[in-house]
């Protein structure tokens, strides 16, 4: 109607409008369950985790305000340090592992190798196998009486610690297995980004009579450096979130190498669902989501300098 | 999969960047018909029990219909506390002697009885360290349908080769200790006694047998900084120091029970649900046997057993009871025993219990109830519980000195305990 009684430059411009608003609503249209799911299932949960965190909340619900007294205690709490550290020191282990993947990686994607899928299938076994399947066989390979590994590093003369049991070497343990079971999903990422990089390049890198070490250096990292990051985020941030593997081989009776293995996610279980602080729980939530925004921030700023987009 | 571009590694970033969300959701309206209970379980081993004696009371009561829910131990009582904020808790639950006083303290739960009548719901047939045990402030609101004690177990062959006296009822700590060392044998890898850090079946019975306590009876003091409960600790962890139990390490890797049941283990302290499993092993069918503990300055074990509790949210309140009290009952109490996992709460009906494994002096655990200390526990147990887990550990690792684990845990629970008072 209005088109008829105002045929003016307006009338184009409301259509041009139309047009975009429609597209905007298609578009908000087909985000939409995206968007719904987050909001309901994530963000608002955030929220309120916040707001549960400034207060106390009885067993059996029943929030009464706090104000900030979970988080003087959260910086008083002995446990809460030691544990901070031990998801850093695990966090910094578990990152050893990204150089080995990129290694496998690389020699899976060797043109010559035969038996290319078999060894990939081996590599990726264990991060299709339930977790707590990987902790309870690797639990009875670490056993220190009867473990594989100790029967293994006898027979070269060497005695086993008792690893999951001695403070000294639990975490360590725990690491090893953490990197064994992501190599497989790291290694998938990697060879998808390095089938990526042009034959062309290497071709040249070759005609200029470049050897093997210097290919992989000059050429292969520089242009697989953005999957390099990607896994180097995503291997941080599950690391400081690491609970169910800890949980799952520490979860012995009574272990004294529990306090030198204990990550933050485990005191929040504890504090939160076996102590029945529920707010406290919900406090030291936040602190980790704190830290691993830092943690991801800074790894986006130092990104800058040695990882190339092309 | 082409390079990731910076996009992506954001977005990936941002989603894996996850809070653990605390929220709990709570669903709609509880049950079906107006005459269906809601009986919630843990045990799997005690499931064909539990719905046979289900069915009785469903053919007793026409019209009513139990749906019996087993939930996982690891998620039972998260899920019952979350179930009953959403208003969705079930009709009847079990409950342990552990929890219990949380659900009571919050008024989840709906009294049977006032505590002073308690004899009208029979308590005199149950024993009455547990029946005590579910009361609180005057109400009784359980009886136990089942109950436990601790024995001392051991492996006749091992004893036989050593040539020592099998442990009998006048059995005192120096005996125990004295045969742990000389049946142990180094060579062949045979420990006398497992000084297990494990609570009910090993060391809360040494430290009420040495006239020690854990927590104080009007359970606002921890018992830890008490010169006879350190005694008690001291005397396992000595057996360690002198080789005749296996080192802390031993057992965590592997547990005292395999180590017995591999005939690595003359003598353990092991409780009554423990039966089944050792009757499956032929070593202990065979050579194996059970007395009672060995006497300290008192006698004393460790006991709990599973109440049947009505949740205050009960469509059904009279039925709920009439319910609870009947898996608790004498009928229950026969259809447990003959399924033989564990001893029925009511008294007499233990025998069909006892017939399950004549080769062994199983009475051992019923000779015990007179002198049977309730597990102990206040409002919030698993908070100090894991203080034990904290400091305990140490010493008995020999990293950390006894008096000073034992002192750092008594300040780190009687913390707890205030808080606790404070918070209920």
């Amino acid at each position: 109607m209005s088109t008829e009684t105002n045929p003016t430059g307006g009338t184009k411009r409301r259509r041009r409008l139309g047009i975009r608003g429609r597209e905007a609503l298609w578009g908000y249209g087909l985000i939409a369950p995206t968007a719904l799911g987050l909001g309901v299932f994530y963000v608002w949960p955030v929220i309120q985790t916040l707001y549960v965190s400034f207060n106390s909340w009885g067993p059996f619900g029943g929030l009464k305000w706090l104000g900030l007294d979970n988080y003087r205690e959260l910086f008083k709490d002995e446990a809460v340090g030691r544990s901070l550290l031990n998801s850093a020191l695990y966090t910094l282990m578990v990152l050893i592992g990204i150089p080995v993947a990129l290694v496998l990686a690389n020699l899976l994607n060797r043109r010559l190798l035969r038996g290319k899928s078999f060894y990939r299938v081996l590599y990726f076994l264990p991060v299709v196998t339930m977790p707590t399947a990987v902790a309870m066989i690797w639990r009875w390979l670490l056993n220190g009486d009867f473990g594989l590994v100790n029967y293994l590093l006898g027979k070269v003369g060497i005695h086993g610690a008792n690893w999951l049991s001695d403070p000294n070497t639990a975490l360590i343990a725990i690491a090893a297995v953490g990197i064994w079971a992501s190599l497989g999903y790291n290694i998938i990422l990697f060879v998808a980004g390095l089938q990526s990089v042009p034959d062309q390049l290497y071709e040249a890198a070759e005609l200029d009579g470049a050897g093997p070490v210097t290919v992989f250096f000059k050429v292969t990292l520089p242009l697989v450096s953005p999957t390099v990051f990607f896994v180097a985020v995503i291997t941080v941030i599950n690391a400081l979130q690491v609970f169910d593997l800890i949980y799952l081989m520490m979860s012995t009776s009574a272990n004294p190498a529990l306090p030198a293995t204990r990550s933050i996610v485990y005191l929040f279980y504890q504090r939160a669902f076996m102590e029945n602080d529920r707010s406290y729980g919900a406090a030291i939530a936040f602190l980790l989501m704190i830290i691993i925004v830092i943690c991801t921030a800074v790894q986006f700023r130092l990104q800058k300098r040695w990882v190339h987009y092309e | 999969m082409p390079i990731p571009r910076r996009r992506t590694v954001l977005g990936a970033a941002a989603a894996a960047l996850a809070a653990p969300a605390l929220a709990a959701c709570g669903g709609e309206g509880a049950g079906g018909g107006s005459k269906t209970l809601r009986y919630t379980l843990w045990d799997q081993n005690q499931y064909p029990a539990m719905i046979k004696a289900a069915k009785e009371f469903e053919s007793q009561n026409p019209g009513v219909h139990i749906s019996l829910e087993l939930v996982p131990y690891g998620q039972y009582w998260t899920k019952l506390q979350t179930a009953a904020i959403g208003g969705t808790a079930p009709d009847v639950a079990w409950m342990s002697t552990l929890t219990f006083q949380l659900f009571a303290a919050y008024d989840q739960l709906l009294p049977l009885s006032t505590a002073a009548n308690a004899a009208s719901i029979g308590a005199a047939n149950y024993p009455p360290a547990l029946v005590e045990a579910y009361a609180w402030k005057g109400q009784q609101y359980g009886l136990p349908k089942d109950y436990d004690t601790i024995g001392l177990w051991y492996n006749k062959q091992l004893f036989d080769k050593a040539g020592v006296r099998y442990p009998d009822a006048t059995w005192t700590w120096s005996d125990l200790r004295d045969a742990a060392r000389k049946l142990t044998d180094k060579k062949a890898g045979v420990h006398g006694f497992a000084a297990e850090m494990s609570n009910q079946s090993c060391y809360y019975d040494f430290i009420y047998q040495n006239d020690g306590f854990v927590i104080s009876p009007d359970r606002k003091r921890s018992g830890y900084d008490n010169p006879r409960t350190v005694e008690a600790i001291t005397f396992l962890i000595d057996m360690i120091k002198d080789g005749s139990s296996p080192s802390m390490a031993e057992i965590v890797d592997s547990g005292s029970a395999s180590l017995f049941q591999s005939g690595k283990l003359a003598m353990t302290y092991q409780g009554s649900w423990m039966t089944p499993q050792f009757a499956a092993v032929p070593l202990l069918k065979k050579y194996g046997d059970v007395t009672v503990m060995a006497k300290g300055r008192k006698r004393a074990t460790i006991t709990n057993g599973l109440g049947n509790c009505v949740f205050r949210t009960t469509r059904n309140p009279e039925l709920a009871k009439k319910f609870a009290l009947f898996m608790s009952g004498k009928r229950t109490g026969e259809i447990q025993a003959e399924a033989g996992v564990v001893i029925p709460g009511y008294r007499g009906t233990e025998k069909a219990w006892l017939a399950t494994n004549k080769q062994w002096q199983l009475q051992s655990f019923i000779d015990e109830v007179p002198y049977a200390v309730p597990f102990p526990h206040s409002i919030n147990s698993t908070a100090w519980q894991d203080d034990e887990q904290t400091y305990l550990p140490q010493a008995w690792a020999g990293y950390d000195d006894i008096g000073d684990a034992t002192r750092k845990l008594a300040d780190a629970m009687n913390l707890d305990l205030r808080r606790e008072a404070r918070t209920a």
